[in-house]
């Protein structure tokens, strides 16, 4: 529950403000003051630089087995502890923002939602990237995720491995090809034997990577 | 830190998250949403490659 200060509760009697729970909608008079508001950026501003500051140390020393082993844990714990004692030193409780289970239906709901909303279309995208953008066009600016490079790395092993056993693949006469067939068209060579495919297919495996 | 491109693969499902805690009021849905995303990606990864 936050606690808010309600200027609507200021009665005819000019009597003070009552602290009351944040039941109704918020008014158009913002309650925090601009110096308040100040006072909780700095604070967030610190605590967040602070912690940050803490982990990349710890990431620095990863040598050290002690910390490698447990800079993910001293990280969470960091990150969300010690915003939480600081609202345990003014009273305050971690439900009152959030880290509750409560409203279980209107949370289910939203997942359910944005699951079905975000994933399909994100797999169809990532699908195209992986297999059609990433090696047509951006292996050669090196910015794939190291995860799909991996994936890429094994594709060319394998059309390596079509190449020593001098087989058609598919991977062999993909789009990787293209650059490479235009490159060897200009310089006159057999482009359309067999010859002219094994060369041009063993020497891209060997140049994209 | 790092300063790797790919650690925007974090901040932005980040916001996607808060929007969650903010609609619902509660962290559980952004929870979960992030515990789904974990396993469609491992799904994804194990399927195309």
């Amino acid at each position: 529950m936050v606690v808010r200060t309600n200027f609507d509760a200021i009665g005819a009697d000019c009597s003070l403000p009552v602290p009351v729970a944040d039941s109704s909608p918020p008014s158009s008079v913002s309650p925090v003051s601009a110096a308040s508001r100040r006072a909780i950026f700095r604070e967030v501003g610190l605590l967040f630089l602070g912690a940050t500051v803490l982990v990349s140390v710890l990431y620095r020393l990863r040598s050290i087995p002690l910390v490698e082993s447990n800079i993910a844990v001293v990280a969470a714990v960091a990150f969300l502890y010690l915003p939480a004692l600081l609202l345990w030193r003014r009273g305050h409780e971690l439900e009152d923002f959030g880290l509750r289970f409560r409203p279980i239906g209107r949370s289910l709901l939203l997942w359910i939602a944005l699951t079905m909303l975000v994933l399909p279309p994100f797999g169809y995208c990532y699908e195209l990237f992986v297999h059609r953008l990433c090696p047509q066009y951006l292996m050669k600016l090196v910015v794939c995720p190291t995860p799909i490079a991996k994936t890429l790395q094994a594709a060319a092993a394998a059309a390596a491995a079509h190449c020593v056993a001098g087989a058609r693949g598919r991977v062999a006469r993909g789009v990787f090809l293209s650059g490479l067939h235009s490159a060897a068209a200009r310089r006159g060579d057999d482009v359309h034997g067999e010859r002219g495919f094994r060369r041009r297919r063993c020497l891209r495996s060997d140049t994209i990577w | 830190v790092t300063f790797h491109p790919a650690s925007l693969l974090v901040f932005f499902p980040g916001l996607l998250f808060g929007v969650l805690r903010i609609l619902s009021g509660s962290v559980l849905a952004g929870t979960l949403f992030h515990a789904t995303c974990n396993l469609v990606m491992e799904i994804l990864h194990r399927s195309l490659g």
